[in-house]
């Protein structure tokens, strides 16, 4: 999807949202848990997009590179945040299709947090991805003064990636020990 | 870039409009949930950095910039952060208003995050509020700012105990009453 489309969608939303929360407290629950999914798809998408040309720029990294290791190591974060982010939408959009279909408020808000956290670990999985395919761009076409600061990037973003990870975990067993009692 | 920061700019409102409504009774599934929202936000900055370190127009200001933000989120996460600890503490203590205020914390957080990805600092925050300027005579109330948590402060702080500290008698100076005024 165009991503300015996808924008005046996200903001539309927003204020579909704002104007009608207070009469229908359940319905913008579930917006807000279908927005979450939306731009997660969307990040996705672009990782998806950055993936594609990544492939293209490794076949111009000359095989004696000194950065090589390096770029296979990245490959490796990439691939593994890549597999965590698919996964996480897949469990995103479950969630969100049974936010609809049961009959509890409590039941569908409990739903709507699950596709929320799932959007969460997906969009920071496909952001790592992104920032892996950054750096085999600034290898690829040699900026070299690119590398330090994208290095640091993927650091943060894969710390930031695990805590999302670890929260989301949380909400899961504390929502698995409400129903468990 | 821009496109992004806009789309989750959008879902964060709605994050944030969710909060105010929600009244919050202290669910610490949502607010774990509200923090994970956080902590992706971390790694979206570090995408527009990353970004901005390949910018080939100008790479120096892009990175900057970039900076700026991603400093900006991770001070907001670590508030984040703090505000969870706390109200998970309250709630081990039974302190349901202790537990409210940190959930409170926490979207204020979310809100300043939010802010911030979209190039709104809570400094600048107050004196983009719409209304007759000319009717003002003073600064409006930043309500998001602590200037004493500010990284400026923190450092002016530092350097002083660090002055301190080393003409202390427990640094490598003499200390103050051992240093000779005037040497003879």
């Amino acid at each position: 999807m165009n991503k300015y489309r996808f924008v005046g969608l996200m903001v539309a939303l927003l204020v579909f949202s704002g104007s009608v929360r207070n009469g229908f407290a359940q319905s913008s629950i579930t917006d807000e848990a279908l927005a979450s999914v939306a731009t997660a798809e969307s990040v996705v998408a672009d990782a998806k997009a950055s993936i594609k040309r990544g492939k293209e720029l490794v076949s111009l990294i000359p095989e004696d590179s000194p950065l090589l290791s390096e770029v296979r190591q990245m490959l490796k974060e990439v691939s593994m945040n890549w597999k965590l982010a698919v996964e996480s939408l897949e469990g995103a959009n479950l969630s969100a299709a049974k936010i609809a279909s049961t009959s509890s408020e409590e039941l569908a808000g409990d739903y709507a947090l699950l596709a929320k956290v799932n959007s969460a670990v997906a969009t920071s999985g496909a952001n790592v991805v992104q920032i892996g395919m950054a750096y085999v761009e600034a290898v690829a076409l040699n900026k070299p003064e690119s590398l330090d600061i994208i290095r640091g990037a993927m650091q943060d973003a894969l710390a930031a990636s695990a805590q999302v990870k670890f929260n989301c975990d949380k909400v899961k067993n504390l929502i698995s020990e409400k129903y468990a009692n | 870039m821009k496109a992004i920061q806009l789309k989750y700019v959008a879902v964060i409102g709605l994050l944030v409009l969710g909060l105010a409504n929600h009244s919050f009774a202290v669910d610490a599934a949502e607010a774990a949930g509200v923090m994970a929202d956080l902590e992706s936000l971390v790694a979206q900055a570090k995408v527009i950095l990353s970004d901005a370190a390949l910018d080939d127009v100008d790479a120096v200001a892009a990175v900057a910039k970039a900076n700026e933000i991603s400093a900006g989120i991770d001070a907001a996460v670590a508030a984040g952060r703090d505000a969870l600890s706390a109200m998970e503490q309250a709630i081990a203590n039974g302190d349901a208003e202790g537990a409210e205020s940190a959930e409170d914390d926490l979207a204020v957080a979310l809100r300043q995050a939010s802010g911030i990805l979209s190039g709104i600092f809570p400094a600048t925050a107050a004196t983009t509020d719409s209304g007759d300027d000319s009717e003002k005579d003073y600064d409006s109330p930043n309500i998001y700012d602590n200037p004493w948590e500010s990284q400026g402060l923190r450092d002016y702080y530092q350097s002083l105990f660090g002055a301190f500290e080393s003409a202390s008698s427990n640094g490598q100076g003499k200390g103050f009453g051992d240093q000779d005024a005037t040497p003879e």
